[in-house]
Order: structure tokens, then C-alpha cells, then sequence
């Protein structure tokens, strides 16, 4: 067994990681909303947690991708 | 000055602003426009989240696992925490969309807030007005054998000549050469602020209530004319009153009108706001107009695009028999109700002639009975299948019934101490594309001049105050007008366009 399908199988992790850094990326720019009130600041100091938090969404996905890759290898290797 | 819920100043502080780009609309507008942004990025990470959760459960990586099975065990507990921990894609994926919801409840809630506001002041004008009505009714009948003995022994004393000149009529200007009664009253009325806009409202109340001791006067009446009982808003009270003007013999319009073009002239084209309303101001008998003639220019960019402008002058007529020149009274009348009038087949009859294509933007631009007759064309969707009215420009006209589309940009200016544009009796509406400035042209203090506050003239000075303010919703109108203004290489050609009514 090689692993060929594992490692096309982090290329689909990669790229849903890179997904969900697009979308904190727009929630960023959702913070440039025109309204102002103490509702608005604490919507707007919420936005800017949320982003961090789907950043590190995105990076558990890096993780995932990295762990794939490192078990690819591993079948590649046992294979030989 | 005092500023109206809704409203600011701009930074000149002369202007007061409510509604555009700054206004509340536009902030309810924002916020759906963020929640629908972030319900977007809830659907991609509920995506990447699938994604992961179909990786882990891949028979391929299953069955991997005898020939690595210590770094097939890390992969599938990094791959099932992005699916089930809290820090993954599927929890942001709900924190997101959870946010999205909050935000639409709360744009949902500014506007029913809004809605609700305006509802409720306007129950208490009507309710306020019909009280006033049947208190009307009773004092009349209470006071009617003392009114009769006063105007007797006015009378009498009048015949003998023992009453100073002009106190029988009371009206015009008295002896000491201060303002006479009528306008003192106007004056006040002027100066009541949103006071008398309030006062215009409760009016179809007042009509109910003077009627309820004949409640079948009521519905026979609206049946005549077309409308509601009891009425609720101004345009139903104007149809009231233009049907029984109508038995009389008073306010008739066959709404038609015959058309003769002048010969078009290069002119030179509108620099700003304060030009546009130039035009209106150009288009009046004593401003170089014939009576009855609407100004069309049209504007050629270099590419070969062609826009609009057509300037809309006001009253010229004051009689309440509909004569020949369409912009009389009648068809303030009739625009007031919602009717179609002269006044609108002229503006109809001069873009035509003019040659106003299907698609070529359409600015239209009017004082008083012109910018009504502008905000009803514009609301109209026959007449916006046929030209592309984009943007409507009105100086002291009451524009709020009109039902024109969020898609047509209106401009309103309005004097604080002008009672015309209040005759609506309802604030103009608060959203992006619709934007009121409000300026007080009488010194604090002072009575106003009802007629000095209407005049085009100081409406186009208001104009030229426009052009130089700074207020973002003011900044985002003058960006929308940018098409019916001068650019380098674009040419303007005027028009003239005389009607003149059709006898019904």
C-alpha cells in the first residue's frame, strides 16, 4: 500500500484549511460595518474574537493536513 | 436649531440631514448586508467542516491503518477534533451563523423600532384630530346664537362707520404696517416645526370628527371621490376636498395637455446641486420661462452616452378654476391627492418631445408643485417602464406619500420655516437612497416670511450649501448625481417645452 491516496486526501484537508482562513479573512472585513452604538462596539469586539477563533480552526485543519502527509509517508515507507 | 430624532448637522451646521448613506435605514441596511456576509462564511465552514468529517470516515485511510498504525491513529485524532472539538470548523461554523442571527434580530428590531415610532405618532395625530373634530362640532353649536350676534353687530357697527379700516376683514397688512392675521398665523405655523407637521396629520382625524354627528356624510363622500373612510393621511383628505371642489365647479383637469418645443440651445452643463437648481429657477415666467414650460437639457459624454435633467418650475396660476397653463393649482391639487394632473402629461409631454430615449437616465428636478410632480412620476411605474428615472432633486415640495423606489435616488431639500413642504403631514422617509436636508432661513427668534421661506431663490441658496457640505449622505446624493453633471468633454443642450391644458 502507498500513500498516494492518503496524501490527496491532505490535499482536500489543505484546502478546506485554506477555505476557512477566506472566511475569517471576511469576517475581518465584516468589522468595517458603518453603524454605530455600545451594541455595535460589542458586536465588533466579538467579530474580532471569532476571527482569531476560526483562524485556529483553520490551523487545527493545517494540523490535520500535517498528520496525513506524516502517515502518507509512513505507508510509502512500510510499503517499500 | 433643533435636531429631529433621525437627523444631524452637517458640519457647517446650517444644514440638518436625516436619512442617506448616514441614516438609520442605512445602518439596519448594514447590518443585514453583514449578517448575510457572515451566514455566508457560516456555509464554508459548515463546508470545510463536511469535508473533514468525510475524510475521516475515507475507506481508504480505514484500511490503511494495519501498515501505519501510529500515525494513522494521530491523523484520524487531529481529523475528529476539527470535526467534533470546539475549536474546529463545525463550532465556528455555529458561533458564526448564531452571530448572523443576532444580528438580523437586531436590525429587525431597529426597524419595527422605526416603523413602530412612526405608527404610533401618527394613531395619536389622528386620534388627537378627531377629538378636536367633535369638539368642533360642540362648540359650534354652543357658541353659534353669540357668533351670529357678533358678525350682526359688526356688521352694524360697520354701516356706521364706527369700525377702524380693515378690522372687518382682518387680513393683509394692519395699520401699523406689521404682518396682518393670516400671516401671523402663517408665520407661527411656519416656525411650529414638526409641531405643525403634526398639525397637518391629525387633519383627517378633524374630518372624522366633525362629521360623526352625520356618520352617513362620511362614506358617501369618499365613495364619491374615490377614497377611503375615514381617511388616514393627507393624499385621502386632498381627494376628499378635490371632489367636493369638483361639485363646484372648481379644480377640473383633464390631465392632458398640448406640447410646443422651443429650438434647442447649447447651455452650459448643471457644476452641482446649486445648478440643478438653477435650472428650476430659469424655467419660471420671471426667471426667463414661459408660463408653463418645463426645461429640458440633455447631457452628451464623449463616449456618446446622453443623460437628463428635466427642471420642474411650481405654481404659476392660483386661481381654483383650472385654466390653460398646467401649472396651476389644480394640479397641486390633484398631485396632493395622488390624481394625475396636467402639471404630470407637461413634464411627460416635454421629455418626449425633447427626445428622451427608453434606458437614457433621467434626473428629474422641481420646486414645490415641480418636485411633487417629479416624486409622483418617479413613484409611477408606467412612467419608469417608459424612461429611466434615476434620480429625483426636490426644493420645498411634500414628497413623503410618494411611493418612490429605494432603486431612484431622492434628494429633498426643505426650509424648516416653510409650511409647504409640511402639507404631507409626514416626515420624509429614512433610508440610503433618500436623503432630507432641512435648513432654517429665518433668524431665531423671528416670525418667518411664508412666502420669502418658499421662494426658488433661497431654495437654490440652500443649494449652493448642499454643493459645499460635507455630510456623508449628502456626499453619497452628489456621487449619485455625477451622471447629470458637467465632466470634462460633456456638452449640454437645453430645451423649452411649453404646454398648455387640454379643456376636459
Amino acid at each position: 500500500m502507498d500513500g498516494g491516496h492518503v496524501r490527496a486526501l491532505a490535499r482536500v484537508v489543505g484546502e478546506a484549511a485554506d477555505g476557512v482562513r477566506a472566511a475569517a479573512e471576511r469576517l475581518g472585513a465584516a468589522r468595517g460595518v458603518a453603524w454605530t452604538s455600545v451594541a455595535a462596539d460589542e458586536f465588533r469586539a466579538r467579530l474580532v474574537t471569532e476571527r482569531a477563533r476560526v483562524l485556529e480552526a483553520a490551523g487545527h485543519l493545517d494540523a490535520a493536513t500535517v498528520a496525513l502527509l506524516r502517515h502518507a509517508a509512513a505507508l510509502d515507507g512500510a510499503g517499500r | 436649531m433643533s435636531t429631529p430624532a433621525g437627523a444631524r448637522g452637517d458640519t457647517a451646521g446650517s444644514l440638518v440631514v436625516r436619512g442617506g448613506a448616514g441614516g438609520v435605514a442605512a445602518r439596519t441596511e448594514d447590518m443585514e448586508a453583514t449578517a448575510r456576509l457572515l451566514l455566508a462564511c457560516a456555509a464554508d465552514l459548515a463546508g470545510a467542516a463536511l469535508t473533514v468529517g468525510r475524510v475521516l470516515g475515507d475507506a481508504g485511510l480505514l484500511v490503511s491503518a494495519p501498515w501505519s498504525p501510529l500515525t494513522f491513529a494521530h491523523a484520524e485524532h487531529v481529523l475528529g477534533g476539527c470535526v467534533a472539538g470546539g475549536a474546529g470548523p463545525t463550532a465556528a461554523a455555529t458561533r458564526v451563523g448564531a452571530l448572523a442571527a443576532a444580528l438580523l434580530t437586531t436590525a429587525a428590531g431597529y426597524a419595527a423600532a422605526e416603523e413602530g415610532a412612526r405608527r404610533a405618532a401618527h394613531a395619536v395625530d389622528l386620534a388627537a384630530g378627531a377629538v378636536a373634530g367633535r369638539l368642533g362640532v360642540v362648540l359650534a353649536a354652543a357658541t353659534a346664537p353669540q357668533a351670529v350676534e357678533a358678525v350682526a353687530l359688526a356688521l352694524l357697527l360697520d354701516r356706521a362707520g364706527l369700525l377702524p379700516d380693515g378690522a372687518a376683514d382682518g387680513a393683509g397688512v394692519t395699520a401699523a404696517g406689521g404682518p396682518g392675521l393670516p400671516d401671523r398665523v402663517g408665520g407661527l405655523l411656519a416656525r411650529g416645526g414638526g409641531a405643525t407637521e403634526h398639525l397637518v396629520a391629525a387633519v383627517p382625524g378633524v374630518l372624522e370628527g366633525l362629521l360623526t354627528p352625520v356618520p352617513a356624510v362620511g362614506p358617501v363622500w369618499a365613495a364619491a371621490a374615490g377614497t377611503e373612510w375615514p381617511p388616514r393621511s393627507t393624499p385621502q383628505v386632498s381627494a376628499l376636498l378635490l371632489a367636493l371642489a369638483g361639485a363646484g365647479g372648481l379644480l377640473g383637469d383633464s390631465a392632458r395637455v398640448r406640447a410646443r418645443s422651443g429650438r434647442p440651445a447649447p447651455a452650459a452643463a448643471p457644476a452641482g446641486v446649486v445648478d440643478l437648481a438653477g435650472l428650476v429657477r430659469s424655467a419660471y415666467p420671471d426667471g426667463g420661462g414661459a408660463p408653463g414650460s418645463v426645461t429640458v437639457t440633455r447631457l452628451d459624454a464623449p463616449g456618446g452616452a446622453r443623460s437628463w435633467v428635466v427642471a420642474v418650475p411650481g405654481t404659476q396660476v392660483w386661481a381654483p378654476r383650472s385654466g390653460e397653463n398646467p401649472l396651476d393649482v389644480t394640479s397641486d391639487a390633484r398631485s396632493l391627492a395622488g390624481r394625475s394632473s396636467a402639471a404630470e402629461a407637461a413634464v411627460l409631454a416635454a421629455m418626449r418631445s425633447a427626445g428622451v430615449r427608453s434606458g437614457e437616465p433621467v434626473c428629474l428636478v422641481g420646486h414645490s408643485l415641480g418636485g411633487m410632480v417629479a416624486a409622483g412620476l418617479a413613484a409611477d411605474p408606467d412612467v419608469r417602464r417608459r424612461y429611466a428615472v434615476r434620480e429625483v432633486v426636490t426644493m420645498g415640495s411634500p414628497v413623503a406619500a410618494y411611493r418612490v423606489p429605494p432603486e431612484v435616488g431622492v434628494l429633498a431639500l426643505e426650509h424648516g420655516d416653510d409650511l409647504v413642504p409640511r402639507l404631507d403631514g409626514t416626515p420624509n422617509p429614512d433610508r440610503s437612497t433618500w436623503v432630507t436636508v432641512r435648513r432654517d432661513v429665518t433668524a431665531p427668534g423671528a416670525l418667518p416670511d411664508v412666502v420669502a421661506t418658499h421662494d426658488v431663490d433661497e431654495y437654490v441658496r440652500t443649494a449652493a450649501l448642499v454643493d459645499a457640505s460635507h455630510d456623508p449622505s449628502i456626499a453619497a446624493a452628489r456621487a449619485r448625481l455625477a451622471p447629470f453633471l458637467g465632466a470634462p468633454g460633456v456638452t449640454a443642450t437645453a430645451v423649452d417645452v411649453t404646454s398648455t391644458r387640454v379643456p376636459g
